[in-house]
């Protein structure tokens, strides 16, 4: 792989390196065009994380922008390319979004100040699906909303776990190095925010069944 | 948590390796509550992928990916002195030596273009002078230099020919500047004239041959 990378100016089909790849010529090269192509593969997941954690789109911003300033200024000293790459950024994000968390957590109850018209933002920059009708899109964008909402009720512990499986794939090794827990206590978090899921679920049951009358 | 537990979640998260799997699997169809369990969490982990993803805001996007540009630029910039920082004793060995084997060729070379100079008008010399004492006779002969004391003289006696013609040879160091005046006892010496003999003088070493015969 590092033979294949030749330091000298070459141009790249950005797009078929694997992460390790473009890490290596960012690094290395200082080649910014690189970092690009990791950067648009993966912001949407990054910053989906932090909104879901944190419920509102400027302190979203903010955090998604601390984390990628610690990316570009910490790259070549903190990161070790024996693990994933996004894995080592996830763990930034989420500990940029704990902190803030227990900040705001000394302050105010965020949870309880959270308001219906919170997360319109967040909606309106939903990345486009493809070619669905106008209704399909609008059950699908009420379906989306819907989950979303129960997923911000869930506690932080156990939203971040669904949310970094969900959003990042990691494994739970992964999840477990990054939330600093064992691989069995990020289990049973998942395994309790799956259980508080069905029940809001159920709770949802009836208020449909209420409306369809 | 209990290990049957952490399992149906392995399980679902798709986490089992092929054999846990397999084994797994044969206890879902022995155990109806288990199966209940396992369907019920894939059902409501299905339904959260309709959980949506979102782009950052387009201004936060550029502001990230221009301080990645000026980051590599300034990293690029720095790379040089980095370089240079890095191997500095390196560099400074090398510039010593470099240094070193310079002034230790440079004025031996001079010194050796110098001694061959010196050897060559020390041989002219040497031959001049030779010539001077194989001669049979000598008189003495007298150059000075207007305006300073440094007057050589050369002692020459002339000799006589077959055909009674006096003739004589001999060097002796003459400045540029100098105009020769002959200080002769004899008066045979009346009709000599000064020549100039081109065969062994160099730039470096002005000389004037007095001499009967023209070489």
């Amino acid at each position: 792989m590092l033979k294949k990378l030749t330091s000298k100016k070459t141009t790249y089909h950005y797009k078929s390196l694997s992460d390790k790849e473009l890490v290596i010529l960012y690094r290395r090269d200082n080649n910014s065009e690189a970092f690009n192509e990791l950067f648009t593969r993966y912001q949407s997941k990054i910053y989906s994380y932090i909104y879901s954690m944190v419920h509102h789109p400027d302190i979203a911003n903010d955090l998604f922008q601390d984390t990628f300033t610690k990316v570009i200024t910490k790259m070549d000293k903190n990161y070790n390319e024996e693990g994933k790459w996004i894995a080592w950024v996830m763990r930034i994000a989420h500990n940029a979004t704990i902190d803030y968390l227990r900040k705001a957590k000394r302050f105010v109850n965020i949870t309880a100040s959270k308001s219906e018209d919170e997360g319109t933002d967040f909606f309106h920059r939903v990345e486009d699906e493809g070619s669905l009708n106008a209704a399909e899109l609008y059950i699908q964008q009420e379906d989306k909303k819907r989950m979303f909402k129960h997923i911000s009720r869930l506690p932080e512990d156990q939203r971040a776990v669904v949310m970094l499986r969900h959003y990042d794939e990691l494994s739970f090794k992964e999840i477990a190095e990054i939330t600093g827990v064992s691989i069995n206590t990020a289990l049973g978090r998942m395994r309790y925010a799956l259980i508080n899921l069905r029940k809001y679920f159920e709770e949802e049951q009836p208020s449909e069944n209420d409306h369809a009358l | 948590m209990h290990s049957n537990q952490t399992d149906v979640i392995r399980y679902v998260m798709d986490e089992m390796d092929p054999s846990e799997r397999l084994t797994f699997e044969k206890k879902l169809l022995s155990d109806e509550n288990l199966l209940i369990e396992v369907e019920s969490f894939k059902n409501t982990w299905k339904r959260t992928h309709s959980v949506p993803k979102v782009s950052a805001p387009k201004i936060v996007q550029q502001q990230i990916l221009s301080q990645a540009l000026t980051h590599a630029d300034a990293k690029s910039n720095t790379t040089l002195i980095s370089i240079i920082s890095t191997h500095k004793y390196k560099i400074a060995a090398g510039f010593v030596l470099i240094v070193t084997a310079l002034f230790s060729w440079g004025p031996k070379g001079v010194l050796e273009q110098t001694s061959s100079l010196v050897s060559n008008n020390n041989d002219t010399e040497r031959r001049l002078e030779s010539s001077v004492t194989n001669s049979k006779d000598r008189l003495e002969l007298g150059f000075e230099n207007n305006g300073q004391n440094n007057v050589q003289d050369k002692s020459l006696k002339p000799w006589i020919d077959n055909n009674q013609v006096i003739r004589f040879a001999g060097t002796t160091d003459l400045e540029l500047t100098a105009q020769p005046s002959l200080n002769l006892s004899s008066e045979y010496s009346n009709k000599l004239r000064l020549v100039n003999d081109k065969t062994g003088y160099s730039s470096q070493s002005r000389k004037i041959l007095l001499t009967g015969n023209t070489p």
